[in-house]
């Protein structure tokens, strides 16, 4: 589902993003020319380590970037065949919360701790449903029971709560005016494995109940195998590999995408030392010339070196940004 | 999920140690030099010190330049207002104000200077003992703290300057007591939020010495709020010895403190506004340049300080 | 609050105690004759132990509320400190309105509008304000509108006119204090995980800042606030010097000067005693807006009430 050319009939089109924090006088590369679609109730993983871009992926579709040290420097973004990114602030502003949401990693930390709980969720609704304070209410309150959070709880703060049912709130807080996209950054990174299940299980519910289509990210492959149907690999800010879920996951090509498979330990198998990626990622005030992963490839060649490396179509709908990917196949 | 036929990427490698270093805050012998550095490149930090470095200068070196020697009276040239042989005018006894300023220069500085070292030694002491030493000390030590600052600190400083008296070493003990509590809390809560940060356990746990783990990870971690806090306590002493000295306590006329000068001005106002302006003028511009110099502090110490 | 209050008295008793100078000498002046000075010592128990003279000025203050007896006017040192203390605190209070008044909101806007031209203007102003010793700027001031301009009086009380330049003089380092503090408190807060969820959520800016942003400072700042106060009565000490306002500070340094002890002792403990009152306001105020620690007032009433 990935077009370069200016089909953009997908509920989701990020065409050639390219987005520059500026801190003193460096200027941070953080995305680099991303491209994608994504379909009306599907959900696409972004992977890539710390640092890669998802999250400036994830903001710059929301427009909730920090203004002063980010810059959108080119691209266009078309949900439903309007390019959001070049709206006026007062109509995304409409987009935001009804249309589109996003969920983020601490959960400790995403809600106002001088609010209660249900009037944050109220606020969300009656600023989008123009609805009185008290129906705003009680769509929160329900919002929060379906999120497992009891009616006699709705009227705690936040630092009454824990980690997970924290969480539970900032999901609710999303979901309340059924948006069309969700966007959700690392949800369950902060949070214990038991409840990570129970957090990805109950998104996963709301989501199909509305039919909500999703960007996860995530640097958990295990996460993404059970909740995702395509998965863009980044890298540097660069998608480097984007398929449907079997594609990357049964056969991934792109090195650096073979490299994050590899360093998962087998649990069948006894191993004394993990396998890791050689090398660190780049500096994005520093990226290397030609691809970005050069440097930690073994399989470089001089002509990775020079010139940026396009995206090429190895199968139907399973893409890779690799000049060797010819001989990488087979 | 199998792994594809190319695999190349993963080398068999111990749990990189590279990146923990990355991530780390632990501040090296050298990143003083780093704070210094960066500190030079703040435009804000490099007007502030050479300002305060020039009235320094000037201050010590003030017999050597002074056009006057800051006692001789001219009975010809009293309330002379500024002009080409008197840069800053005289005051009611004829003294060239330029001169007497510069040698006040020797009073005022010196007196924010002493002072703040003062605070700093009991502050420091006393803060790492409380931070280190935790439960009863610290209860107590906290107890005693939060009855000193129960008043305001000038209020406290008069209270000492009116028991120990006028003068300069007065001033400086008044000055520096009152300092004190404030610097035993910034040092105090500094080691506190150190103690707790997981690379001071980890050092534990590779079994470093109690001692090691005092020099190296903890004091220099500490100590950089508590140098923003010193650089402050020096512009504030300087404005509070000029506050004691206008109020009678303090240093008193006919030294040339720069409060003191104010002091003795500040009947004449009404014709003779500019024995006045100078002083008052002098003042600012000092705390002005320290002000700059202690935020720009602030700022390049700032990031490491992030939590 | 009361432990400390009583702790302060102390302090300044035991600061006071050890004064060089004979009181008795002080008090019936040069030319008394040692009899006379012993007699009035024993009189007023200045012989006593150091803990005997503690207790005795302990129990006057609090059950008696007796300060002592000014020997310069032979009045009763409470009498004079609450003839002048509403003068004080007029000073004060105005103070601290156009301290805060002035002070957060510039300091809110350069907060949001950083870097801009607005930020820089305002960081300069404070930090020349904060760099300028008050009285200088009160006498300046004085210059200014009563000399030059003769617009507002230059000394002595009357009407709202006398106050307005004390307050001035006495807010200048407050607001510059105010608005460094403010706005640094308010750039943490913009940049906070929930100030990003409020603003995902597609709420308005300005409604961002002020249901979100503005309540998270306010209770960050209200402890500064007091401490910023505690500067501004200290302040208010040297200005009425020099606006010749009879109030709390004038007096005491009238004392200091004529070494008047008593009254000295008298002023400090009575404005120790103010500062700590209006610290147990600010700590009732911050305990009220910050509903993490209201709820714990309310848990722990309730647990109580359950055990009952």
């Amino acid at each position: 589902m990935m077009n370069h050319n200016s089909d953009t009939s997908a509920f989701l089109s990020v065409r050639d993003v390219v987005v520059e924090y500026t801190s003193g006088d460096k200027i941070l590369h953080a995305v680099n020319g991303v491209s994608f679609d994504l379909e009306k109730g599907k959900t696409l993983g972004l992977v890539g380590e710390t640092g890669a871009g998802k999250t400036s992926i994830a903001k710059t579709i929301i427009r909730i970037l920090p203004d002063p040290p980010a810059k959108v420097r080119s691209g266009e973004i078309y949900l439903n065949g309007e390019d959001i990114l070049h709206i006026s602030e007062s109509a995304m502003r409409k987009l935001r919360g009804k249309i589109i949401s996003m969920i983020f990693q601490d959960p400790m930390t995403a809600l106002n701790p001088v609010k209660r709980v249900v009037d944050q969720i109220a606020e969300v609704i009656s600023e989008h449903c123009h609805t009185s304070k008290s129906d705003a209410r009680l769509r929160a309150v329900e919002m929060l029971k379906k999120v497992g959070i009891a009616e006699d709880r709705s009227r705690e703060y936040p630092h009454q709560f824990s980690g997970g049912m924290k969480q539970r709130v900032v999901i609710a807080m999303a979901l309340a005016c059924n948006p069309d996209l969700l966007l959700a950054d690392e949800p369950t990174t902060a949070l214990d494995v038991t409840i990570q299940a129970q957090v990805l299980e109950m998104i996963k519910e709301l989501k199909t109940e509305n039919h909500t289509s999703m960007i996860l990210i995530t640097h958990d492959l295990g996460i993404v195998a059970e909740n995702c149907d395509y998965v863009a690999v980044v890298y540097a800010g660069q998608i480097v590999e984007y398929g449907s879920l079997e594609d990357v996951f049964d056969h991934p090509t792109h090195p650096y995408t073979i490299g994050l498979f590899g360093s998962m330990p087998d649990l069948s198998t006894n191993i004394e030392r993990l396998a890791a990626i050689a090398g660190l990622p780049p500096d994005p005030t520093n990226l290397p010339e030609g691809c970005s992963f050069h440097p930690r490839c073994c399989k470089a060649t001089d002509a990775c070196k020079k010139g940026a490396v396009q995206m090429e179509e190895i199968s139907k709908g399973h893409f890779c940004r690799c000049c060797n990917t010819k001989s990488l196949e087979g | 999920m199998q792994s594809n036929s190319v695999n190349c990427a993963n080398e068999s490698s111990p749990i990189l140690p590279n990146r923990l270093q990355k991530k780390s805050n632990v501040k090296h012998a050298s990143s003083g030099d780093l704070v210094f550095q960066t500190l030079l490149k703040k435009k804000g930090a490099l007007v502030g010190i050479v300002i305060v470095l020039s009235l320094i200068l000037l201050a010590i070196f003030a017999p050597l330049i002074s056009p006057y020697s800051y006692t001789a009276l001219n009975a010809k040239a009293v309330f002379a207002p500024p002009s080409w042989q008197h840069l800053f005018g005289c005051d009611e006894l004829g003294r060239d104000i330029l001169t007497r300023l510069m040698y006040g220069g020797r009073y005022s500085i010196s007196i924010g200077i002493l002072s703040t070292l003062v605070s700093t030694l009991g502050g420091i002491l006393l803060g790492s003992i409380a931070g280190f030493f935790g439960g009863k000390v610290d209860l107590i030590l906290m107890r005693i703290l939060d009855i000193f600052q129960a008043l305001p600190s000038i209020l406290f400083a008069i209270l000492i300057a009116t028991v120990l008296g006028p003068g300069f070493n007065m001033t400086v003990l008044a000055l520096g007591i009152s300092g004190i509590p404030g610097i035993v809390r910034t040092m105090r809560a500094s080691i506190l939020s150190i103690r707790k940060i997981d690379f001071v356990e980890a050092a534990v746990s590779i079994n470093c010495t109690n001692s090691r783990i005092i020099w190296k990870y903890i004091v220099p971690n500490a100590i950089t709020p508590v140098l923003v806090s010193i650089s402050n306590n020096v512009s504030q002493a300087v404005i509070q010895a000029a506050g004691l000295s206008y109020i009678g306590l303090g240093i008193q006329p006919p030294s040339p403190e720069w409060g003191a000068m104010l002091s003795a001005g500040r009947n004449y106002i009404l014709n003779h506004p500019h024995l006045v302006l100078f002083p008052g003028l002098i003042i600012m511009v000092f705390v002005l340049a320290f002000n700059l110099f202690s935020d720009a502090l602030r700022d390049a110490l700032d990031p490491k300080l992030k939590k | 609050m009361i432990p400390v209050i009583l702790g302060v008295t102390i302090l300044i008793f035991t600061l006071m105690f050890f004064i060089p100078g004979d009181l008795a000498g002080i008090v019936l002046g040069p030319t008394a004759t040692e009899a006379q000075k012993q007699a009035y010592r024993l009189a007023n128990g200045l012989n006593d132990p150091y803990i005997i003279q503690l207790g005795r000025y302990l129990s006057n203050v609090f059950f008696h509320l007796n300060f002592g007896t000014s020997y310069i006017q032979g009045t009763s040192v409470l009498s004079d400190l609450l003839e002048r203390f509403p003068r004080t605190i007029t000073i004060a209070a105005g103070t601290v309105v156009v301290g805060f008044g002035i002070g957060i909101p510039i300091g809110i806007l350069a907060a949001v509008k950083q870097d801009k031209l607005f930020d820089r203007i305002a960081l300069a102003v404070s930090l020349i304000g904060i760099s300028m010793p008050a009285f200088w700027l009160a006498i300046l001031l004085v210059l200014l509108f009563s000399v030059q301009l003769n617009w507002l009086p230059s000394q002595g009380i009357g009407g709202v006119q006398y106050y307005i330049l004390p307050c001035l003089a006495n807010a200048a380092a407050g607001i510059a204090g105010n608005i460094r503090l403010t706005r640094s408190c308010m750039l943490e807060v913009i940049r906070t995980d929930y100030v990003t969820t409020a603003r995902a959520k597609g709420i308005s800016e300005t409604k961002v800042l002020i249901r979100h942003a503005l309540p998270n400072v306010m209770i960050n700042i209200v402890t500064a606030m007091g401490m910023l106060f505690g500067a501004m009565l200290g302040g208010t000490i040297i200005i009425e010097n020099v606006y010749s306002i009879p109030g709390i500070g004038a007096y005491m340094v009238k004392s200091i000067n004529s070494r008047d002890y008593t009254a000295v002792e008298g002023s400090v403990v009575f404005l120790a005693i103010v500062f700590g009152f209006v610290m147990l306001v600010v700590d009732l105020v911050y305990a009220w807006i910050d509903p993490r620690i209201k709820a714990q007032y309310s848990e722990f009433r309730r647990s109580k009430a359950n055990a009952k």
